[in-house]
This record gives structure tokens, C-alpha cells and sequence, in this order.
């Protein structure tokens, strides 16, 4: 009986020492949370090098720590770095999580959003703005791009610098060519270009089998479409009054063309449930005429393509002329921005370290290695031009870091050879920069939006498409917008208006 | 008096089963760190939550949330939406696998029966997102398998993935090919312990297959089967969020949407912590309601209850 007992006692305190074990290996975390502690007074003596946690996502392959780029970047900038990346699928609710848990790193990369802005308002992080005269690389980034980042009219964030007009049209050059056509320089061109890709087997295979423009489930072209008929962007000021894009005729006009589109079979039919990855491999297979890219990805779009069809050239156009002349959207200007927590950096002093960190990572031999690599590895250098070597080594080494990049990396990196579609992007930024036009509500406040902004959206966002399906026509089109207006859209219109006026006086 | 002596008969229970309560303790102290800990969470649901503020500063706004939860306009459409779905579900999957046990339970071969059991088992460990993927294949209208098949046959093409008409009906095979199979263990564990020699006796009464499923082997599963009805009864706001958010496009979003997947939208995707709470909350009041009457009647009508 003693020696069942003693049996007993020991299995009962062993699964004790279990819960025990569980909940004590959560204290790491506690210590990751407070990385500056003790590391920021021997800041000064520059011989231990200082914590950083940073939060940032990925595409494809996620980064490591302790690997051979962040070792680069930990010994340049005498840090140690604790890289936590998400997927960028689900980097919104992780930022979410993270802030409702109180888990912030030192540092986060974040994106002008809701529940982003209003973090910022709730004093999670440091507002930098005061700050950046003491730091020549931080203050040598485009005003305007901090003002599009701003809160209450403060900046808080560390942008990754960007142009602002990128959009454009990737179109299968190979196709154009052997149909006779010339590039598109009007919406009707656009229309004649996606009608004969669609019907005039440019595949040559004997089927119909092509698409004229290609289309996922998030409605990704029509922001180009839109602007093309000139609808403003997101937001537009009528009368002094700030008003939604889609109440316009012009956005209208836009659904109508993009519904005769689809009534004609020149995009493909299943779009409303074509995901991002499935848009993508349409793109792959090679049955896909047209699809918005940015500027940047020609190149990208054109390999993809050439895995099928050898022959296959891109072609790419960004401004097109429609009714009321030649008009394309900017963005920010800018691909996130690093948000520093109060929690993790609770003293002014490491707050200017790591300042000190972000600005030398905007140093020419940060923006080097972030834009070209490791010389000799994934580029080399030839009459002072940078070239990518042959292959994906820049895809598989650099990439997942790129993230990590503040300010115009690209610029501040040595110039580079590049490939004749990479040249005409970057040239063709410069030029849609001058047919841009702005979003008047980038940085307005409304408590409103705010608060039902992502329910509103989508009840335009599902209009649009049962619009251009045909399930519901222009009396349709204008209840959801009635709908809109009924449920607190009226008020976004009328907050955006009053915060309008106060920042124009 | 007598409390005393009560008093000293729990002390004296508590020394001989020392052991016992020893090895209880940590199943206790797990339930109470991160069952009954995290329950105070709830208080979010009242108050205007801000992560910088946290759960003592954050300001009180009394019923707002719910408030705007029962003024919303989508509110009915939800909750259509909800009790339609756990509704279809409890009539044409929740009978399916007590039918797959019972079929299982007639099998003589017991090496055909297991290898049945482990193929009916496996749909279970495939997630959904493969599920969707899967259904995409079949059945999207550019080149599915369904809908060219239908065009070999001269009919015409039908969309299922995005129709209101197909959702339900999609959604519900779906948790069925995927559960239905799962589902019979725990039926088949209690027709394992049904006494043998009751078979015997109906045998020898001249009671034929049939005889016996309805006499013995029902019987034998009714409290079972009261038991997990019950249990269901408690889920009926739950959907699976990850499954909706699968089959959800902007055609039928208008059946498809669920209070989960409302929760999703405004609570993950724009932060209103509070306010996803409140949703939470009702949606747990309105599940323990439904679970404790169904209770109630299940003890009435003479079985016996959860609790």
C-alpha cells in the first residue's frame, strides 16, 4: 500500500512539475520584450551590441536570424538583431494580436491602416518627427512622403521609400506583335488590344483558350480602370466637399466598360473566386493577355511567361487616354513603415539608438546590400554599374531581408545595368508621376471610418462585382450606394469634408 | 455540531486520498490559469479597449457595443444566417454518423470494419484549405470537372462556388465528406459497451436483425445521442470560421456571412477589440441558453442531461 502511495505521489508531482515546465518556458518572451534594458547605457561605449527586435513580413521565404545577411546587417550597424517574421497574407491580424497582447518588438513594420493609425493614436509608439534633424540619412527622405504618413500631423513612422505612381498594364508584347496591333495609347486601343487577345488564339494552339485581361477575386485592375475614366482617386472634392470615387459617373462609366468585358468572355469568368495565387498561375500558364502589375515586375512577369512559352515578351503601359483625358492614381509613395513601440524602448535615449540603427540602415553599403546583394555572390560590378549575376541568387538570399530597407534603398544603392524592361519601369515611374493624381483623404481622420470602414468597403466591394457579373444593374449599383451612405457613409463623408477644411486653413 | 463533525469527516477524506487530490490539482490549476483566468477578459465587451491603456484604464461605455450589435443592420442577416447553417446541420449531418455506426456495428468481418473505420477517418485530418482547393477544381465553371461534365451532357453551366442558391448546400456536404466519418467514434465506443448477452436473448426470443437494432442497440445509443444533441445545441452561433471565410465570395456573401466571420471583419481586420467581445459574449449567451433548456427538457422527458 506505502509503495502504491509513493507510486502515486511521484506521478502526481511529475505531472505537477509538467505545468510548472509550460508555464516557465514562457519567460523568454518577457525578456525579449525589454531588449534595451542594460544595452543602453553601453551604447555609448560601442563595444556591446544592442538588441533589437524587429517585426516585418515576407512573401516567400521567411528570414532567419543569426543567418549570413542578418549578420551582415547586426556587425555594420553593432546590433543584435531577433527577426520575427509573418507571412504577409496575415500580416494585418498579426499586427492586430500583437499590439491587443502587448507583445510589441522594438520595432514594427506597419502600414497606413486603421487599426495601425489608431495603435499610434493610443501612444503606442514614439512619435519620431523631433527627432530626425539629428539624423542626416532619416531627414533626407522626401517630405512628402512622411506627410503621407502622418498622424494628427506628427510622424511616427520610418518609411521604405517607394515611387508613387507604379501601376501599370502587363501585356504579352509577343502577342501584340504577331496580331498586327501597336501598343494601346487610348482606353478604345485597350479594349481593341484585350478583344483580339481573347478571340484571336494569339497562342496560336488552335483554341480558344486565351484571356484578354486576367482579374482576381479582390477586383485588382480596376483601380487603373477607374482612373482611366477618370473617377479620383479613392476619395475626390466636389464643391468643396469631400466624396467617394465610386459615387461618381466617372466610376460608373468604369463598371460599365469592365462589365462588357466580361459579358464578351475576355476575362476569365470564375474571377470572383480566383484567388491572388490562382491569378498568378493563369498569368504562368500563359493563357493570360493582360494583368495590373507594377512597374517593377515586368521582368518578373516576362521569366514567369517564358517558363511556357519560350517566345513570350512583355509589354508594359501605365497611361492610357480615356473620356476625360490621361490621369493614373499615386499612392504614398511609400511600402510601410517601421513604428517604434514605447513599450519595448522606454527611454529617450534608446530611442535615439535605435534611431541611430535605421539611420545606418540607409547607409550606401546598407542600401548595397539590400538592393544588389553581396558583391560576388548576387551581383558584380562592371564600369561602376551593378548587375544581378545570372539566376535567382538575389531572389533566394536578399529577398526575404528586403523588407527590412528604409528610405529610397534603390537610389542610395550604386547604379545599376539594368535589364531594358527593369529601365523603361523605372522611366515610366517618372512620367506617371506627372499624370498622377493624389488621394485628398490619405491622411484625413474619421472616427467613422475608423470604426466601420472595413464593413462599409465591403458592401461597395461586393456591388462592383455582382455589378460586373450582371446580377445587379445600374438601379443596383445605386442602392448599394445608397446602402453605403445609410450605415455611417454619410458620415465618413461629412468627417473627411470637416477635416478637410481644417487642414486646408 | 454537525458542522464540525463535517468539517473533520472532509479533513479526514482529504488525508486518505491525499494522493488522489494531488494528481487532481494539476488538471485544477490548468483549468483556472487558462480557462477561468482568461474569462475576465469579457470585461473588454464593456468597455472602450485600448491596447495602451489596457484592461484597468481603458474606459467603461456600459452597453454601447451591444447596443450598436443589435442596431446593426446586418444584425438579422447574421443571425439568419447562423441558425440557418447549425440548423441544416443538425438535420442532415448530425443523424449521419449514428447511421455510418450503425452499419459499422453489423459488420462481421472485423478486418473489413476497421479498414472502413481508418478510410471514413482520414477526410477528418485534411484542412479545409485543401477542401476549398479541392472543391475549386470540381466545380469552378472555367474547366471544373462538375461543370465540363455537364457540358458533355448538354446542360448547361452551374456556378456553384458563387451562387446563394449553392452555398448552404456546399457548405454543409462539405462539413459531412469532412466529419461525418469522425463523427462515429464516439457512437460506435458506446455500442461496444451495449452486453452482449442481450443480443443472445433477443436471439432466442426469435428477434430478427431489425428486431434488435430497434429494441437493444437505439436504446443503448439514446443517451448518447441526447448527450451530443445537447453539446450542439451550445455551438449553434459556431461555424467554423476558417471553412466560411473559405467559401465566402462577393456573390454570396449575403447567405454566407456568420457572426464568426462578422467577428473576423471588425475585429482582426479593424482592431474593435471591444466590440468583436461584445459579438462573442452574446454569441456564448445565446449558446448557454439554448444549451441549458435543451437540458431541461432531455431531463423531463425522463433522459439523462449534461449536467
Amino acid at each position: 500500500m506505502r509503495k502504491k502511495g509513493w507510486l502515486i505521489g511521484t506521478i502526481a508531482g511529475l505531472s505537477l512539475l509538467g505545468v510548472v515546465g509550460c508555464s516557465s518556458s514562457e519567460t523568454p518572451q518577457d525578456v525579449n520584450q525589454h531588449p534595451g534594458q542594460g544595452a543602453g547605457s553601453s551604447g555609448n561605449e560601442a563595444a556591446e551590441p544592442y538588441e533589437i527586435s524587429l517585426m516585418f513580413h515576407y512573401d516567400v521565404e521567411p528570414p532567419k536570424n543569426n543567418s549570413e545577411v542578418a549578420k551582415i546587417i547586426e556587425d555594420y550597424t553593432n546590433t543584435k538583431l531577433d527577426l520575427q517574421s509573418v507571412p504577409s497574407s496575415t500580416r494585418a491580424e498579426k499586427f492586430n494580436v500583437t499590439v491587443a497582447s502587448d507583445n510589441l518588438p522594438t520595432a514594427v513594420k506597419a502600414f497606413y491602416e486603421t487599426p495601425v493609425v489608431n495603435a499610434i493614436k493610443n501612444g503606442l509608439f514614439w512619435e519620431i518627427g523631433p527627432y530626425l534633424d539629428d539624423y542626416p540619412n532619416l531627414s533626407s527622405i522626401n517630405p512628402l512622403v512622411y506627410d503621407n504618413l502622418k498622424v494628427d500631423g506628427k510622424i511616427y513612422g520610418i518609411p521604405s521609400v517607394r515611387d508613387l505612381a507604379r501601376n501599370t498594364i502587363v501585356y504579352r508584347k509577343d502577342w501584340l506583335d504577331k496580331l498586327g496591333l501597336s501598343e494601346p495609347k487610348t482606353v478604345d486601343d485597350f479594349y481593341d488590344m484585350l478583344h483580339a487577345f481573347a478571340t484571336q488564339d494569339p497562342d496560336g494552339n488552335g483554341q480558344d483558350d486565351t484571356y484578354g485581361l486576367i482579374e482576381n477575386d479582390s477586383l485588382f485592375n480596376m483601380d487603373l480602370i477607374t482612373a482611366y475614366f477618370g473617377a479620383p482617386n479613392q476619395w475626390g472634392v466636389e464643391n468643396g466637399q469631400l466624396v467617394p470615387s465610386f459615387t461618381t459617373d466617372a466610376y460608373l462609366e468604369a463598371l460599365q466598360f469592365y462589365r462588357q468585358l466580361y459579358d464578351e468572355g475576355l476575362i476569365n469568368q470564375d474571377f470572383p473566386i480566383t484567388s491572388r495565387d490562382l491569378w498568378f498561375n493563369i498569368w504562368n500558364s500563359g493563357k493570360a493577355g493582360a494583368m495590373r502589375q507594377i512597374t517593377g515586375n515586368g521582368l518578373l512577369r516576362q521569366q514567369d511567361a517564358q517558363k511556357v512559352d519560350p517566345e513570350a515578351e512583355v509589354g508594359m503601359v501605365s497611361l492610357l487616354e480615356g473620356p476625360r483625358g490621361t490621369m493614373i492614381y499615386s499612392e504614398r509613395g511609400s511600402n510601410g513603415f517601421f513604428l517604434i513601440s514605447k513599450s519595448a524602448v522606454e527611454t529617450e535615449e534608446e530611442l535615439k539608438r535605435v534611431l541611430t540603427f535605421f539611420d545606418q540602415l540607409m547607409d550606401k553599403e546598407m542600401a548595397d546590400l539590400f538592393n544588389w546583394g553581396i558583391e560576388g555572390r548576387t551581383y558584380t560590378i562592371e564600369d561602376e554599374k551593378a548587375r544581378y549575376v545570372e539566376g535567382d541568387a538575389y531572389t533566394k538570399l536578399i529577398q526575404p531581408y528586403n523588407q527590412i530597407a528604409v528610405g529610397d534603398y534603390v537610389n542610395n544603392s550604386t547604379p545599376g545595368a539594368l535589364h531594358p524592361l527593369h529601365q523603361r519601369g523605372v522611366e515610366m515611374n517618372v512620367e506617371n508621376e506627372q499624370a498622377a493624381v493624389a488621394n485628398p483623404a490619405l491622411t484625413l481622420d474619421s472616427p467613422t471610418n475608423n470604426e466601420k470602414g472595413a464593413q462599409l468597403t465591403k458592401i461597395i466591394e461586393d456591388a462592383r462585382i455582382k455589378f460586373i457579373l450582371g446580377d445587379i444593374d445600374e438601379a443596383g449599383w445605386a442602392d448599394a450606394i445608397k446602402n453605403w451612405k445609410r450605415n455611417g457613409g454619410q458620415d465618413i463623408m461629412e468627417e473627411f469634408t470637416a477635416a478637410y477644411e481644417q487642414n486646408q486653413s | 455540531m454537525q458542522h464540525v463533525s463535517t468539517l473533520r469527516r472532509w479533513q479526514r477524506q482529504v488525508r486518505r486520498d491525499r494522493w488522489l487530490y494531488l494528481m487532481l490539482l494539476p488538471g485544477v490549476i490548468y483549468f483556472l490559469i487558462y480557462k477561468y483566468l482568461p474569462m475576465w477578459g469579457v470585461v473588454i465587451s464593456f468597455q472602450n479597449y485600448s491596447p495602451g491603456l489596457g484592461l484597468f484604464q481603458s474606459e467603461w461605455v456600459g452597453l454601447k457595443h451591444f447596443e450598436r450589435l443589435f442596431s446593426e443592420p446586418t444584425f438579422w442577416m447574421l443571425f439568419r444566417n447562423t441558425i440557418l447553417l447549425s440548423v441544416y446541420q443538425l438535420i442532415f449531418f448530425f443523424p449521419i454518423p449514428i447511421v455510418l455506426a450503425l452499419m459499422l456495428n453489423e459488420l462481421t468481418q472485423q478486418a473489413f470494419k476497421r479498414f472502413v473505420q481508418t478510410v471514413i477517418y482520414i477526410p477528418h485530418f485534411v484542412s479545409w484549405v485543401v477542401i476549398a482547393g479541392i472543391s475549386y477544381l470540381f466545380l469552378t465553371p472555367e474547366g471544373g470537372f462538375v461543370n465540363e461534365l455537364l457540358g458533355l451532357l448538354g446542360q448547361d453551366k452551374v456556378n456553384f462556388l458563387m451562387s446563394t442558391e449553392w452555398f448552404r448546400t456546399l457548405q454543409v456536404t462539405q462539413v459531412i465528406w469532412k466529419e461525418a466519418g469522425w463523427g462515429t467514434i464516439i457512437f460506435l465506443a458506446a455500442l461496444a459497451g451495449v452486453d452482449t448477452q442481450l443480443y443472445e436473448a433477443a436471439r432466442i426470443d426469435g428477434a430478427n436483425r431489425w428486431r434488435q437494432l430497434w429494441h437493444i442497440t437505439l436504446p443503448a445509443l439514446r443517451s448518447t445521442i441526447v448527450i451530443l444533441f445537447i453539446l450542439r445545441m451550445g455551438d449553434i452561433m459556431e461555424q467554423g470560421v476558417e471553412h466560411i471565410l473559405l467559401l465566402l465570395n462577393a456573390v454570396n456573401r449575403e447567405v454566407g456571412e456568420v457572426f464568426d466571420t462578422y467577428v473576423y471583419t471588425v475585429g482582426l481586420l479593424q482592431g474593435n477589440f471591444s466590440y468583436s467581445a461584445a459579438v462573442g459574449l452574446f454569441k456564448s449567451l445565446v449558446g448557454l441558453i439554448l444549451v441549458v433548456a435543451a437540458n431541461y427538457l432531455a431531463k423531463k422527458s425522463g433522459e439523462e442531461g449534461v449536467f
